[in-house]
């Protein structure tokens, strides 16, 4: 926890957007397009989540979480997953070292220990190592030999998967997707956002990005944004929409369509709603309100809910996707007009 | 000046809870309406019905219906009151308020938030730090908001939408009125004749006398169809007002002849067809009279000077023709009752099985028959004594007496059923080009027609064609009246003059 804020609620809300957009924007200055999983990924950040992105190789998505970690300034690790890639590798392990002619056991830290943390193609690691990471992503800690070492605020897992190649992976089981606040799929880039990618990417000009903060002040001003995301409030009509919202994807549930109940296996859990109320007050900041509406739930119901829906044979075969569920129950759910009280 | 979002808030609850109070009756306001003006214009659509269309609904059906239409129109009243009570306790919310404005003033749910936050029991420790901040966003929303211009009242769906059920009730009211109007029976005809006419009584009155008159009229007329009054109580109160209508036009008669300097000689005479078959004559003067029981009368006199009695004259005339109408309804009410009272009389008993020293009836036994008169005819007549005018000026375009003597010895005794028929007075002067209600013959034996007399000349010897008086409308034939069940000899049967078939229904 950074230290006390000095600033009035009105700045702290006005330094909150600059920073947001300045960050998007100068991110979007390196990444042509995707402004959405740019959004969404910072959003997770000021969030205090995860984001599990799902893409082709070749879009850019190492490139943009570089990038959003040079503009903001925190430290950035890139982990490539493999099937032969084990739980130290990532961690750290004990090293034996020598030092004042006594050996002693000095934990080295793996890739983990930043405050971005790429996991390219998570699904290719064994459960064992995956396993791993999660932990980490949950506890914001990792033990080593019985010693648990902290991982510092504020620390972001961007984990991506390939839709394709499937053969010879390792499909994250729904407990462990379920701890990702977010998931974005990046899709391919329109013809006029490749014409721009081919242009930045071919010629000699190249852009350095402004970054907001330096190395230092990093965490301490992006742990403070990410209170002033907890403080934003939530009305009661709201807190009962989000509800209705996540009791109708629970299949089987009184409120559940027959589409949901036909085609889930389950529901989103207690997690699906507090990740739809934090994208919610980001993105209530974002507008410069300091209270959630119905909009701002709307806004992040799909990154919230996609990952959190698990789907049935049924489903599966009849290619309906959890999207399709999604938008499905949000023209169905009503927002309540009155308290009841 | 600051606003205070709370206090607006509550003021906006207010007004949206009495809008929707409003609102919710709105709904019941015109079925509500529509059923109590129905049942106050109800009188006035039967009598319409009755003038118009010549249908007519029975008093008591007319009552059950207004009072169904009242107390419909009362428990619409009370319905909406208690809707609208009911919808101003559900809009009176605070945060339901405040929902409210904030879809008026876009305020993407702050208005909505505040007012949570805000709202007594909520702990002020509850707040984000961040309250001050939605407190000022919402100031600034509500800065142009006004409660009274933003929710006014509109009663403009809940009025159009009420519009159907009070089509449905108007709809009921017409199919019931179709449903119970019927064609008048002869009685209630001249119920409401007499009803008319104590109208026409009250409004000219001049007199205590006349006022009088004209409440009996109508109490007699209201009796008339009152099933619970027994026939002789009818016949009564009848006699009573027509002694009262002939003490009148006695006294009328007195003061015409004490204004008018005119000195006629005539003679008449009137041949009245008593019950009893009693035949009168009397002297009248120089007129006409007419006596108890629409006597018929001729006469013939010559007017003397009478030019200084003109202006009197007319409304004397207009007095003279009401009181001769009066006369003619009463006497056919007294005939109807007394024909219902007989036909009542002779419905076939249904004795109980332990009557067994029931005695047939004896000719002449009908206690309900009206006697016959004591009168002596050759009593100077009762009947008013107008001032006698001049050939064509006569006040009644009365037979001239040159016509068919009337038949001397009375009804000629039919003894049907071993009875002597009992007189009624059916006989009725109509107005020129007047048709009047048609003639009940079901079980008629003879009628007797009274043909009037030929068209006179004027004073200039020119002859006057009646164009306006009755025609056969439809084709006819000279077939006997009711052959089927006519079991008179051939020589007992009449048959209808031509020009008169379509006068009998």
């Amino acid at each position: 926890m950074g230290a006390a804020p000095k600033q009035s609620p009105d700045q702290r809300v006005a330094e909150f957007q600059r920073i947001f957009t300045r960050a998007e924007e100068e991110v979007g200055k390196v990444i042509v397009g995707h402004r959405e999983v740019v959004r969404k990924l910072l959003t997770a950040l000021f969030a205090g989540g995860h984001i599990l992105i799902e893409g082709v190789p070749g879009l850019g998505k190492t490139l943009m979480v570089k990038t959003a970690s040079e503009v903001l300034g925190l430290s950035f690790k890139r982990i490539q997953f493999t099937p032969d890639l084990m739980p130290a590798d990532i961690i750290g392990t004990q090293v034996l070292t020598e030092s004042g002619g006594q050996r002693e056991f000095v934990f080295r830290p793996g890739p983990i220990f930043a405050h971005m943390v790429l996991g390219d193609e998570i699904n290719r690691a064994t459960p064992k190592t995956q396993s791993a990471v999660l932990e980490a992503m949950e506890e914001r800690q990792v033990t080593v030999f019985g010693e648990t070492y902290r991982l510092d605020p504020p620390y972001i897992v961007l984990a991506t998967q390939n839709p394709i190649e499937l053969e010879g992976t390792y499909p994250l089981p729904e407990a462990q997707m379920d701890r990702f606040l977010f998931k974005v799929v990046i899709g391919s880039p329109k013809p006029d956002e490749l014409r721009e990618i081919m242009h930045r990417t071919t010629g000699a000009q190249t852009y350095r990005v402004q970054p907001n903060f330096s190395p230092a002040d990093a965490p301490i001003k992006i742990e403070e944004l990410k209170q002033l995301v907890r403080e934003v409030m939530v009305s009661e009509p709201i807190e009962r929409y989000i509800i209705s919202l996540i009791t109708a994807c629970t299949p089987g549930s009184p409120a559940a369509s027959p589409e949901i109940t036909q085609y889930l296996r389950f529901g989103p859990s207690p997690r699906g709603a507090q990740a739809l109320i934090l994208g919610g007050k980001v993105n209530a900041l974002l507008a410069g309100r300091v209270s959630v509406s119905y909009e701002d739930i709307d806004d992040s119901v799909l990154s919230a809910l996609r990952h959190r829906l698990l789907r049935n044979f049924q489903a599966e075969a009849e290619n309906v996707s959890t999207e399709q569920l999604l938008e499905q129950v949000i023209k169905r759910v009503k927002r309540p007009a009155a308290s009841r009280g | 000046m600051a606003i205070n979002p709370v206090e607006l808030i509550s003021a906006s609850r207010k007004r949206i809870a009495r809008n929707a109070a409003i609102r919710a009756s709105g709904y019941f306001l015109a079925p509500a309406l529509t059923a109590i003006a129905l049942g106050a214009l109800l009188p006035a659509i039967g009598a319409m019905t009755w003038q118009r269309m010549g249908y007519l609904v029975a008093p008591e059906v007319m009552f059950d219906a207004r009072v169904a239409l009242i107390a419909l129109g009362f428990f619409a009243v009370l319905a909406g009151a208690y809707r609208g009570w009911s919808d101003y306790r559900a809009s009176d919310d605070f945060v339901g308020a405040a929902f409210a404005i904030d879809q008026r003033v876009h305020a993407d749910e702050q208005v909505v938030t505040l007012a949570t936050l805000s709202r007594p029991g909520v702990p002020q420790t509850a707040r984000s730090s961040l309250f001050p901040v939605l407190w000022r966003n919402v100031m600034a929303a509500l800065n142009a908001f006004d409660p009274d211009k933003e929710f006014t009242i509109q009663l403009g769906d809940p009025i159009r939408r009420s519009w159907i059920p009070s089509a449905i009730i108007l709809m009921a009211a017409i199919i019931a009125m179709l449903a119970f109007i019927h064609m008048p029976t002869p009685l209630e005809q001249t119920a409401i004749e007499l009803r008319k006419l104590a109208d026409k009584i009250d409004a000219a009155a001049t007199t205590p006398e006349d006022k009088q008159l004209a409440q009996k009229v109508k109490r007699v007329a209201i009796n008339l169809t009152n099933s619970n009054v027994p026939p002789e109580e009818k016949q009564q109160e009848i006699e009573a007002v027509l002694a009262e209508v002939e003490k009148k036009e006695i006294s009328a008669g007195d003061q015409a002849v004490s204004t008018s300097n005119g000195k006629g000689s005539g003679a008449g005479a009137s041949s009245a067809s008593a019950p009893g078959g009693s035949e009168g004559k009397g002297e009248g003067g120089q007129s006409q009279g007419q006596g108890k029981g629409a006597g018929k009368g001729e006469g013939k006199g010559s007017g003397g000077n009478q030019q200084n009695a003109n202006g009197k004259k007319n409304g004397q005339n207009q007095g003279t023709a009401d009181s001769i109408e009066l006369k003619n309804e009463l006497a056919k009410a007294q005939a109807q009752v007394q024909t219902e009272d007989l036909a009542a009389n002779q419905a076939p008993n249904k004795p109980s099985p332990d009557a067994k020293t029931a005695q047939a009836p004896l000719p002449g036994n009908n206690p309900n028959q009206q006697g016959g008169s004591t009168k002596n005819p050759n009593e100077k007549g009762s009947a008013p004594m107008p001032v006698p005018q001049m050939g064509n000026n006569a006040p009644n375009p009365m037979p001239n007496g040159q016509g068919p003597k009337p038949k001397s010895g009375g009804t000629g005794g039919d003894t049907h059923l071993g009875e002597f028929p009992t007189a009624a007075n059916y006989q009725r002067f109509l107005k020129p080009g007047e048709k009047g209600m048609g003639l009940n013959l079901t079980d008629a034996r003879y009628v007797v027609f009274k043909i009037p007399a030929a068209p006179t000349s004027g004073d200039e010897g020119k002859t006057v064609i009646d164009s306006e008086r009755p025609k056969a409308t439809t084709a006819y034939t000279n077939a006997p009246l009711a052959p089927s069940a006519d079991t008179a000899p051939p020589d007992e049967r009449q048959l209808v003059p031509p020009r008169y078939r379509d006068l009998i229904h």
